[in-house]
């Protein structure tokens, strides 16, 4: 009996060591910026994802997600409008809050996530992920999109005009199975894609597919995978229907949502501390905050090395819970999961 | 019971508070080398390398009377190539126009032959400085195992020469570190640890035994001004505000003293980075405090280890500590952070008109624009 006890005590104490570094509890963000930055005014309910229709400098952002969250469906999820070609220096950068018309969109049951779009004909068609009050899921388009294989979608990335590759980052629909199905490392991940008609799994057994971004003259799709603190690059078939991994990268910090930027290098919002994260997000409307952090990946030709920089690091004090960052017209839009969106400007390139 | 029972519970006992303690020293040594620690690139500005320096840039002195840096040389050379200080030349504040085309050098400095200095046992590393009346005293702590000395030196500008004084040796300067000068012929001197080097002085430090040491030398006689501390690496003189700042390499913390009229000095505070201090460098108005930081330990202690054909990057790191108007709390930004590619093991740094001078133990000397220098 007592001899078991040694072994016992030794993996124990292994598995806490594991825990307390992948929890990020002995880990310090030191405070940096790339240029001035702000506060987006308007903006607290969160900018979980902004997209960027680049031939027109206009960015969109979702606000007001709920996930998982019941008590927290009072929350009114929005769509915000940011223009990177405004005038910049009379005071905070605007946002603009966009009013939704439709016969068939309910505002109540509105918390949108993660968005995308594509450009037919001259019209931008954004393609919105919503959770209902009772966590339904949907994408919402000129029509609600649903399928049994949307399990639990959290950001999508338009591939083609009306396709689209929808990560899903788990199974579990409650915080408590949520919390279970990662202590487990249970990969119930799974990437979707939508053809314009039904859903086909196009991945599944990963662990935490989050964000996603298409590099569309390289053939490259980037998909981070939060629960393994890695972002993947995978080739992405003519029929759109394979993903082939090419290289995977350890960032040693939980990268949320991922954003191309116009020399085929990927920005992403990061938690550098994910211990923070998970009081912070469960505490939107209350003091707890959390680390933020910009990674700025550049890629080598064959996809298979990269090179690293963190435009912006922040302890949660300026911004809390950063989950995507993108750049255009030297400045930098940093959206966090339930708070504020942060704006820099950069004056130098070289700090990216 | 009777006294072979006594003795075995004796040797039980002794055997489990040995495992105890060795246990306990194994853990804190795992958390202490950084192992699960990562550094990501950026910079406040564009930066570029001085030309002239190669093989290590260990200690930075700036003198702001002549906008020269002073910079010790040399300990990444291998045996027989010798130390050498060279100095950089700020330019004029106004002339910052014209900081994208100059060319960025630094200037080695002739030593002059005298019967007190051997120049083939000199390996520098950190460095102070003393002006008066338009002299400029450099004192350079000399590393090399036969010269365990802080060589004093006289600055002539006009011939970009040193004319060695004298040398100040004594016994107690085991591991002679960094210097910060006081007054004429008046500094205080660290030592990293108790061992002089080699694999005693790892081991001491990886068990985190505090024995390093801050010795003052008056004018006549060393004298221990703090007999054990914890790993004193970096040590700076704020003479505006009689602040004595010095990094604690192993614990990870900067401490800070007053210095009184005797130059006895007076623990004040801990500011605790959770990474290893090395160089220092207070701004003279503002009384910021910059410092040089060794963030990832274990790629430190196998840079270290390497030589000069072959040596793993060490990451490297600048933080800047402002302290707030209680003088008893403050508020820490990081301008510069590299995973060793660009400058490997920072070991100094100096701040100048919105630039940051960076050097490094073995390898090259970064300058780099600071753009916004209220938010960096």
């Amino acid at each position: 009996m007592a001899r078991l006890l040694i072994p016992v005590m030794i993996v124990l104490c292994g598995m806490t060591w594991r825990l307390y570094e992948l929890l990020d509890f002995g880990r310090t963000v030191y405070n940096h910026r790339p240029g001035a930055c702000r506060l987006v005014p308007g903006i607290d309910k969160g900018s979980e994802d902004v997209d960027l229709v680049r031939e027109e400098g206009i960015a969109f952002v979702t606000s007001g997600v709920v996930f998982m969250q019941p008590h927290r469906a009072h929350v009114k999820g929005k769509i915000f409008l940011y223009d990177f070609n405004q005038k910049l220096g009379g005071g905070a950068p605007k946002a603009k809050e966009l009013p939704i018309k439709g016969a068939s969109f309910d505002q109540n049951n509105f918390h949108p996530h993660g968005l995308t779009h594509w450009i037919v004909n001259g019209v931008i068609r954004l393609y919105v992920i919503n959770h209902s009050n009772d966590f339904k899921h949907s994408v919402e388009h000129k029509k609600s999109i649903k399928s049994p294989l949307f399990v639990r979608p959290n950001d999508l990335v338009a591939v083609g005009p009306d396709q689209f590759l929808l990560n899903n980052d788990g199974v579990a629909q409650t915080e408590l199975g949520n919390v279970i199905e990662i202590l487990t490392f249970y990969r119930g991940g799974s990437v979707v894609l939508w053809d314009g008609k039904e859903a086909h799994t196009v991945l599944s057994g990963m662990g935490g597919p989050n964000g996603a971004a298409f590099d569309a003259k390289n053939n490259k799709i980037f998909i981070s995978e939060v629960n393994k603190r890695k972002v993947n690059v995978y080739d992405i078939s003519k029929d759109k229907k394979t993903l082939t991994q090419v290289s995977s990268f350890d960032l040693y910090t939980v990268c949320d949502n991922l954003s191309m930027d116009n020399d085929g290098s990927v920005y992403c919002g990061c938690h550098p501390k994910i211990n923070e994260a998970a009081v912070a997000l469960n505490d939107c409307d209350g003091v707890s905050t959390s680390a933020s952090q910009v990674l700025h990946m550049r890629f080598g030709e064959d996809f298979k090395t990269i090179a690293v920089s963190e435009p912006y690091a922040n302890d949660g004090k300026e911004l809390s819970g950063s989950s995507i960052a993108v750049v255009h017209n030297n400045q930098i839009l940093i959206g966090s999961v339930c708070r504020g969106l942060l704006h820099c400007t950069i004056d130098d390139p070289s700090v990216l | 019971m009777g006294p072979s029972n006594f003795t075995s519970f004796l040797f039980k006992l002794t055997s489990w508070l040995g495992i105890v303690w060795l246990s306990t020293t194994i853990v804190r040594f795992i958390l202490l080398s950084d192992s699960n620690k990562r550094v990501y690139n950026h910079t406040p500005g564009p930066c570029r390398i001085l030309q002239g320096i190669e093989n290590g840039s260990a200690g930075i002195e700036y003198v702001p009377e002549l906008r020269l840096a002073f910079i010790s040389n040399g300990l990444g050379g291998s045996d027989g190539e010798i130390g050498r200080i060279l100095t950089y030349e700020f330019p004029e504040p106004k002339a910052e126009q014209d900081r994208s085309v100059k060319i960025h050098e630094a200037i080695p400095l002739k030593i002059q032959k005298s019967d007190s200095f051997r120049q083939d046992k000199f390996s520098p590393l950190g460095l102070s400085s003393f002006t008066s009346k338009g002299r400029v005293s450099l004192y350079v702590v000399n590393t090399h195992p036969e010269r365990k000395c802080v060589e004093a030196f006289t600055f002539v500008k006009e011939k970009s020469l040193l004319q060695h004084r004298k040398s100040i040796c004594d016994h107690k300067f085991n591991s002679l570190t960094d210097i910060a000068v006081v007054g004429a012929d008046r500094f205080f001197v660290t030592n990293l640890a108790y061992f002089n080097n080699g694999w005693m002085q790892m081991a001491e430090l990886s068990m985190q035994m505090n024995m390093g040491s801050i010795l003052l030398f008056n004018g006549k006689t060393v004298e221990y001004a703090e007999k054990y501390s914890p790993s004193p690496s970096g040590i700076f003189y704020d003479t505006p505000r009689e602040r004595l700042i010095v990094s604690s390499m192993i614990n990870e913390v900067i401490q800070l003293y007053s210095v009184k009229r005797d130059l006895s000095i007076d623990h004040k505070l801990d500011i605790s980075l959770l990474s290893s201090p090395g160089g220092l460098y207070v701004e003279q108005k503002s009384g910021d405090i910059f410092a040089s930081f060794h963030p990832v330990l274990n790629s430190l202690i196998f840079h270290w280890l390497g030589t000069n054909e072959e040596r793993k990057a060490s990451p490297s790191q600048v933080l800047r500590i402002r302290m707030q108007n209680d003088d008893v709390s403050w508020v820490v930004t990081e301008p510069y952070a590299n995973d060793g590619a660009t400058i490997s093991a920072s070991n100094a740094v100096a701040y100048v008109n919105d630039q940051l001078l960076i050097g490094s133990l073995f390898g090259k000397c970064l300058l780099c624009d600071v753009d916004y220098p209220t938010l960096a």
